[in-house]
């Protein structure tokens, strides 16, 4: 400007204009639309800080990653001299190290009610079979050449569409991708209602749709609800031990929350707590959208590829609540078996609205919590088993 | 180049090994459920009993 200093206008680029109209699509779908708010308002603002030219919020090596955090020692040093920017701070010390999803993990663990899932244990199994669309889009987009066998895993996760394990398994199986998966997951997340119906009429007859199921589950115990989280974390940790820290953190969670002695924390943990490390880690994760890293083939490929997994997940979650029905006298609405793909609980929400409309007596929303919970479990043991696997 | 033992191993091994570590979460679910049951009717019946 007048020979004093630069201005941004003449680095700016096609890439970095249109993705302020990414940026400004998802701040308008979250403040207007009310999608996801808490995660699309702070990725598309991230999104904006990172495309703005020379600001250095967020520094980027040639490569696409993010430049590399020195220790602690060289790090004022670094932000002074521009080699790296806050984001750089709050990616490598928040996200990379996986610090951030699952401390987010413990939150949503102290908000979650598991009392579905324990008065009805078989849920644990339409979770299981949920996992389809995972497993299936990981075969898709490896063999499509596109991406490593850890980048699809990565790409295939958000068909569990479950923030926090995604985010941590993409942080330490393909970090470059990890912005475009997570901006996918949570915007998918928001569009369960949307994408589940069609799958679940596709798949289901009106009869079986209608299916009643009596409103009350079986009461649980304070003392089942005290071991059900010591219990399962033991177990899943014991059966697949990468899954722990995911799950460890979710149940620790819910064992503030139902303990009854720890109420102070549980609320803490679910409030102001995973406020804070939410919108830090939408922050971030917007600004790991610079344009050379989004518009890549691999970006529209996860795109697609997101729907399929989503879709998958449901027609797995159906099929084995079909497959349960052969066996059980008092059938179940197999429907519910579409709520194991998690996105609480939004899945839950589609399963009871559809419910309603096939049978008005029919009341399905917490027979639907128990799987979709079940599902949160799963795809914390599918990311721990891909990480066995790959890592 | 596609190794199919990649896929194999990931892909078949890994939805395998899912099921079978939710089954079992599932069983251990439905084990405490049933100890914490049985252990919740004794107590009511003597009470009963009594009436």
């Amino acid at each position: 400007m007048f020979g004093l200093y630069d201005t941004a206008f003449g680095a700016l680029s096609w890439g970095n204009i249109l993705m302020f109209l990414i940026a400004g699509l998802l701040i308008y779908l979250g403040i207007a639309k009310k999608m996801e708010p808490i995660l699309l308002v702070p990725i598309g603002f991230g999104i904006l800080m990172v495309n703005l030219p020379l600001g250095g919020l967020m520094v980027y090596t040639p490569d696409g990653l993010p430049a590399e955090v020195p220790t602690l020692g060289g790090l004022i040093q670094a932000i002074g001299n521009g080699e790296i920017g806050l984001l750089n701070v709050l990616y490598t010390y928040g996200i990379e190290s996986g610090v951030i999803p699952l401390l987010i993990f413990l939150g949503v663990g102290a908000m979650t009610d598991f009392r579905p899932t324990i008065a009805r244990p078989i849920s644990f199994l339409f979770g299981a079979t949920a996992q389809l669309g995972v497993f299936v889009v990981f075969i898709i987009a490896y063999c499509s050449g596109l991406f490593t066998a850890n980048e699809a895993a990565c790409v295939g996760i958000i068909g569990g569409s479950d923030g926090p394990p995604t985010v941590y398994l993409t942080a330490a199986l393909a970090p470059k991708l990890l912005g475009t998966i997570t901006l996918v997951a949570y915007s998918y997340m928001a569009l369960v209602p949307i994408i589940q119906p069609p799958v679940i009429k596709a798949l289901t007859s009106k009869k079986e749709r209608a299916i009643f199921m009596k409103p009350q589950l079986r009461q649980v115990s304070k003392l089942e609800e005290i071991l059900f989280p010591i219990i399962i974390f033991i177990v899943s940790a014991l059966l697949v031990p990468k899954s722990m820290p995911l799950i460890g953190m979710f149940m620790f969670g819910n064992l503030l929350r139902v303990s009854g002695v720890t109420d102070r924390l549980a609320q803490s943990a679910g409030g102001v707590f995973i406020d804070v490390l939410t919108f830090l880690l939408g922050l971030t994760v917007g600004a790991l959208m610079p344009a050379e890293v989004f518009f890549t083939g691999q970006t529209l490929a996860i795109i697609g590829l997101a729907v399929v997994a989503f879709a998958l997940g449901t027609a797995g979650g159906l099929w084995a609540a079909k497959l349960v029905n052969l066996f059980l006298k008092e059938k179940i609405n197999p429907m519910i078996g579409a709520a194991g793909v998690s996105a609480v609980p939004m899945s839950a929400r589609v399963v009871q609205r559809m419910g309603q409309e096939a049978n008005p007596r029919n009341f399905l929303l917490m027979h639907a919590m128990g799987p979709n919970m079940a599902g949160a479990v799963a795809t914390s043991v599918v990311a721990g088993i891909f990480l066995g696997m790959l890592m | 180049m596609i190794d199919w033992s990649v896929v194999a191993k990931v892909a078949g091994g890994g939805f395998g090994a899912t099921i079978l570590a939710l089954v079992i979460l599932s069983l251990a679910a439905w084990i405490l459920g049933l100890i914490m049951q049985k252990t919740k009717a004794k107590p009511e019946e003597p009470a009963a009993k009594d009436k």
